[in-house]
């Protein structure tokens, strides 16, 4: 029930609809929150008051004409078009601009044009986005777009040549300079999202769908939905790399789930757990560490429990202390 | 539409303008004295000081009436600095500008016998022109508005602290003045006996050479520059200067009479109120920079050690989404407060970040079916 056709309404209901989610979007709760953050508080809030809504909005100065369902998809799809239009641009530009053919050199498919990349890739996120288990989840990913997050820590990763470049060029041992990883890592964010869809794990039982919060943390499940992930993932981007699709469904699970030669998917781990609530600061009180180095630090102290890399994240407190992010 | 101006504000600012430049004209009125302005320019920072005194005694009695009202007058004299308010603004337009101004207007400057009992009621009275320092706390007024801590905790203690030195060199100077008298007073006591000695003993020398006193001392007393006038017995006046002159640059304040046997001189003391001018300029400019000094580098000093981790720290403890660590200098670490910031820093913050994990930001709770109702 995701979309329909607009045509079927009428102009004063859509008005009247547009009306009605630009007053939920003006409450303080909802407007000092990203735009995908304030989709799901109201979509939430809508699932959680289904039955008196379906009575309210039969009020006269509601939608008494509509039924309960159109007016859900109106809702719901001017909610989407508000939060694509906000949301849907910095990874637009990204696609559109980015040089992907050190992607010839990860893969074995040849030399492969850009312009077919970037179709796919488009097409690829549209998908992913019209999901809304998946669009809910891609926060931290924008989040990480919109602050130019990969831009800042990767060319300082390259620049001092320490643990986590020793990691990425020596241990995973991709062979890309500090403009490729940046893209590369932009790309893992993008397709890293496809777990929260519900995908076919098992060939053997076509009818079972699960995401990845249907799966018990376990190695073999996971590796199986992990394959499962990738495979699925394959044939959607031609002239992907299979390692960088494959780091970046891994790229959702804790460090104990990810072999030490795929420093990636545990770097892309902790940083989407950084930048999944994240608030920018207007400014950093004087007694305070810097919001990245703190993060950092307090991970540090919790890294077993969350999941993270204790050394990945010390490499990232250091470069942010030193660069007061 | 033109937004209603805040009296309150208005007022404010206009007090504290006044206190900038009561501070700028108690300096300068010293400043007219070591220098030596003339007589017109120094009745006219008389006149300033005059009215600031006023201003601030108008302001003491408004704040009293309305914290009276208010209940809170105690409250005020005591912890907001009220007592600095009184101490600055009817002392010294009663002991001061007050008196001075008066006997400036009421006083024939340069004739008239009914000068002599006003003049010596008017001593008395300046030898409490020290209390004129107790101006200068009124900057302490100023250093809430103007420095740079944000903290209510750090305005409050570092508004003691200057308080409590600023008022102690003050009390010292006053204590000084009241035991041992002013400087002023003992150094014209001692010119006024030099030259009542000069005088007497011009007029022996005369008298045990038959010579006329005047035919002998009238060359030796002009030729001392602190001599003004000579008023001789019989009424006859010699001056050093013409008349216009020495009423531009003397006044009653600048010299002293001194009566010989023979005649009576007109002593200048303006090297001595120099001398004393320059030393209450020094006092002045030991409390202006006693003030600036815990302004600046206090201010600075406790605002990085204390404050501004105690500002974070009831952030990150009242705040469910304020997670900074606080900074620890390696050099405090064994501070109190960073002991704290660092379990802080150590346990409280991982510790709300595992009990904030999967809440997601901003609940469904920050809608209700009011939110609903309410649109129209």
């Amino acid at each position: 029930m995701e979309f329909s056709e607009r045509n079927s309404f009428s102009e004063t209901d859509i008005n009247k609809v547009n009306d009605f989610v630009n007053h939920l979007m003006s409450n303080p709760g909802v407007r000092s929150e990203s735009p995908l953050i304030g989709e799901g508080i109201i979509v939430n809030f809508i699932m959680q008051n289904l039955p008196q809504l379906k009575v309210t909005f039969k009020n006269s100065q509601f939608f008494p004409h509509l039924e309960w369902s159109q007016v859900l998809e109106l809702v719901l799809d001017n909610l989407y078009e508000r939060v694509s239009g906000a949301v849907l641009p910095v990874i637009n530009r990204f696609i559109d601009n980015s040089d992907f053919s050190f992607l010839d050199k990860l893969s074995d498919s040849g030399t492969v044009a850009d312009k077919f990349r970037r179709e796919k890739l488009h097409e690829f996120v549209q998908m992913i986005f019209r999901n809304r288990g998946c669009r809910f989840n891609m926060n931290s990913s924008i989040n990480i777009f919109n602050y130019e997050v990969i831009e800042k820590y990767t060319g300082e990763i390259f620049r001092r040549r320490e643990f986590l470049y020793n990691e990425l060029v020596m241990v995973q041992k991709t062979g890309i300079d500090s403009v490729e990883y940046i893209t590369f890592f932009k790309i893992m964010l993008l397709v890293k999202n496809v777990v929260f869809m519900k995908l076919q794990p098992d060939s053997d039982n076509p009818d079972a769908r699960l995401c990845i919060n249907d799966i018990s943390r376990n190695r073999k499940n996971i590796q199986s939905f992990t394959d499962s992930a990738v495979k699925f993932t394959i044939p959607l981007l031609p002239g992907f790399p299979e390692k960088l699709i494959r780091l970046a469904v891994k790229s959702n699970f804790a460090s104990d789930m990810i072999e030490d030669d795929e420093p990636s998917s545990k770097l892309i781990f902790i940083l989407c757990g950084r930048f999944q609530n994240y608030k920018h600061p207007a400014k950093i009180d004087r007694g305070a560490e810097s919001p990245d180095k703190s993060w950092f630090g307090i991970a540090g102290k919790n890294a077993e429990h969350f999941g993270y890399d204790r050394r990945i994240l010390d490499a990232l407190y250091l470069i942010a202390g030193d660069n007061n992010w | 539409m033109m937004k209603k101006p805040d009296i309150k504000k208005i007022l404010e600012t206009f007090i504290l303008t006044a206190i900038v430049l009561v501070i700028i004209q108690t300096l300068l009125d010293e400043y007219s004295r070591y220098a030596h302005w003339s007589v017109r320019s120094r009745n006219i920072l008389l006149a300033a000081g005059f009215c600031f005194d006023l201003i601030f005694s108008v302001e003491f009695t408004v704040r009293s009436y309305y914290n009276n009202r208010e209940k809170k007058f105690i409250s005020w004299i005591k912890y907001e600095r009220g007592w600095v308010d009184f101490i600055s603004s009817f002392p010294l337009l009663f002991l001061d500008s007050g008196p001075s101004l008066f006997f400036l207007l009421t006083a024939d400057a340069h004739s008239g016998a009914g000068i002599v009992g006003a003049m010596n009621l008017f001593k008395v009275v300046k030898a409490v022109r020290i209390t004129r320092i107790l101006r200068l706390v009124r900057i302490l007024k100023i250093f809430g508005k103007i420095q740079s801590a944000e903290s209510k905790m750090a305005q409050h203690h570092i508004a003691t602290i200057t308080t409590t030195a600023v008022f102690t060199v003050v009390s010292v100077l006053l204590l000084f003045t009241f035991v041992f008298g002013t400087p002023a007073s003992h150094l014209s006591k001692d010119r006024s006996e030099e030259y009542i000695n000069l005088v007497d003993s011009l007029k022996r020398i005369s008298d045990m050479n038959g010579l006329g006193f005047r035919e002998l001392s009238e060359v030796i007393l002009l030729s001392d520059k602190n001599v003004l006038k000579v008023i001789y017995q019989n009424g006859t006046v010699v001056e050093r200067m013409a008349g216009s002159e020495f009423a531009e640059y003397y006044d009653e304040e600048d010299y002293i009479y001194v009566t010989g046997k023979a005649c009576t001189l007109l002593v200048s003391i303006t090297d001595i109120n120099s001398e004393i001018a320059l030393q209450y300029l020094q006092s002045f400019m030991i409390i202006i920079f006693i003030v600036l000094a815990f302004m600046i580098f206090y201010t600075r000093h406790f605002v990085q050690n204390i404050s501004d981790a105690v500002y974070v720290l009831n952030l990150g403890f009242r705040k469910k989404d304020y997670n900074l660590l606080v900074k620890i200098p390696e050099d405090k670490a064994d501070h109190e407060i960073f002991r704290l910031a660092k379990f802080y820093n150590d346990a409280y913050l991982p510790a709300k970040m595992k009990r904030n994990e999967g809440s997601e930001p901003g609940s469904s709770k920050s809608l209700s079916m009011k939110d609903i109702i309410d649109f129209k």
